[in-house]
C-alpha cells in the first residue's frame, strides 16, 4: 500500500459529501412523500 | 432550463475536483486478496484491442438486454400500472409508483455493485439474469390476480437490478480489461445503452399496441412484453456465461503500458 497522503481535509470532505447528500436527502424525501400516495 | 443549469454546475464541480488517485494508491486498510481469481486481470488491454475481443461484445449484450429490459418498463410504468389496475390507481399514486421505481433505481446501484464485490461481476449479472426472468413471468399473474403489491415489488426489484447493472458494468469492465483503458472502454460500452433506449421503448410501446389493435383487453396487453423481455434475459443469460478471461494475446507488453503512462 502506497504511503501517499492527500491533500483532503475534513471541511473538503463535509462540503464535497453535503453538495452530494443534502440535495439527495431532499430529493429522497420528496420522493417518498409522493410515493405514500401509491398506498392510500 | 433550470435543470440544465443545475447539470452544469454540478458537472464542472465534479470535473474542477476529481483527481486520478496516485499509482499504487489503496484506500487505509484495504488487504488485496491473496490468491488471484480466474475474471480480474492484473493486465491491460488497450481500447482498440478490446473491441476485437469477444468478451467485449458478449458483454455489450449483457449490458443491452439488461437495460433494454428495465427501459421500457421504466418509460411506461405510469401508463402500464393505471391500465393493469383500471380503477384502481389514480394517476397520482402512479406518479408515486414512479418515485419509488427512481429510488430502488438509484439504490440498487449502491446495492448491487456492493454485492457485486462479495459475489464477483459474473455471479451479480447471472442473478440479475435469472431474477429478472422470474419477476417479469410473475408479472402477468400479478395483474390477472388483481395484487398490486406484487406487481409494484416485481418491478422495484427489476429496476433496482436496471440500476445495478449500470453500476456493476464498469467493474466488470475493469475485471476484464484492466485499468488502464477502462473508461474509454466504458465509453464504448455504453452505446449498448444507446441501443437499449431504441429497443426497449420500442418494444413495450409497439407490442402493446398491436395487442390492444387485435382485442387484447389493455389490462392484458402487456403480458405478451413481458414475457418477450423475459426471453431477451434468457439470452442475456447465455451471453454472460460465455465470458471468459481475455486471451493473453491481447494484453498490453510491459513496454506499452509504460508509453501510456503506466508506472
Amino acid at each position: 500500500m502506497s504511503s501517499y497522503q492527500s491533500g483532503t481535509t475534513t471541511l473538503h470532505l463535509i462540503l464535497a459529501w453535503g453538495l452530494v447528500g443534502i440535495p439527495l436527502a431532499w430529493g429522497v424525501i420528496e420522493t417518498l412523500t409522493n410515493a405514500l400516495k401509491l398506498f392510500h | 432550463m433550470s435543470l440544465g443549469v443545475i447539470y452544469f454546475v454540478f458537472m464542472m464541480i465534479g470535473s474542477a475536483i476529481v483527481r486520478i488517485p496516485q499509482e499504487g494508491w489503496a484506500p487505509a486498510g484495504y488487504v488485496a486478496p491473496l490468491q488471484a481469481r480466474k475474471l480480474i486481470t492484473d493486465q491491460h488491454v488497450h481500447v482498440y484491442q478490446a473491441v476485437r475481443t469477444p468478451q467485449f461484445w458478449l458483454i455489450w449484450w449483457v449490458l443491452c438486454l439488461n437495460v433494454t429490459a428495465g427501459i421500457g418498463v421504466l418509460g411506461q410504468a405510469s401508463p402500464m400500472i393505471q391500465e393493469v389496475f383500471t380503477g384502481h390507481i389514480t394517476p397520482v399514486a402512479a406518479a408515486g409508483f414512479v418515485g419509488l421505481m427512481s429510488l430502488f433505481n438509484m439504490g440498487g446501484r449502491f446495492f448491487w455493485a456492493s454485492m457485486s464485490d462479495l459475489l464477483g461481476r459474473k455471479t451479480t449479472y447471472a442473478v440479475f439474469f435469472l431474477l429478472g426472468i422470474g419477476l417479469y413471468s410473475l408479472v402477468p399473474l400479478a395483474g390477472s390476480i388483481g395484487s398490486v403489491a406484487l406487481f409494484i415489488l416485481c418491478f422495484l426489484v427489476i429496476i433496482s437490478m436496471y440500476g445495478g447493472s449500470f453500476a456493476t458494468v464498469p467493474a466488470y469492465l475493469k475485471d476484464m480489461f484492466g485499468t488502464q483503458y477502462v473508461g474509454a472502454i466504458h465509453g464504448m460500452l455504453l452505446t449498448a445503452w444507446a441501443a437499449a433506449g431504441i429497443f426497449g421503448p420500442v418494444l413495450v410501446n409497439y407490442i402493446r399496441q398491436y395487442q390492444v389493435e387485435h382485442g387484447v383487453p389493455k389490462a392484458e396487453a402487456y403480458n405478451a412484453t413481458m414475457y418477450i423481455m423475459a426471453g431477451l434475459l434468457v439470452i442475456g443469460f447465455l451471453c454472460n456465461i460465455a465470458v471468459k478471461a481475455v486471451d493473453q494475446r491481447y494484453h498490453m507488453k510491459q513496454g506499452e503500458a509504460g508509453a501510456a503512462g503506466l508506472a
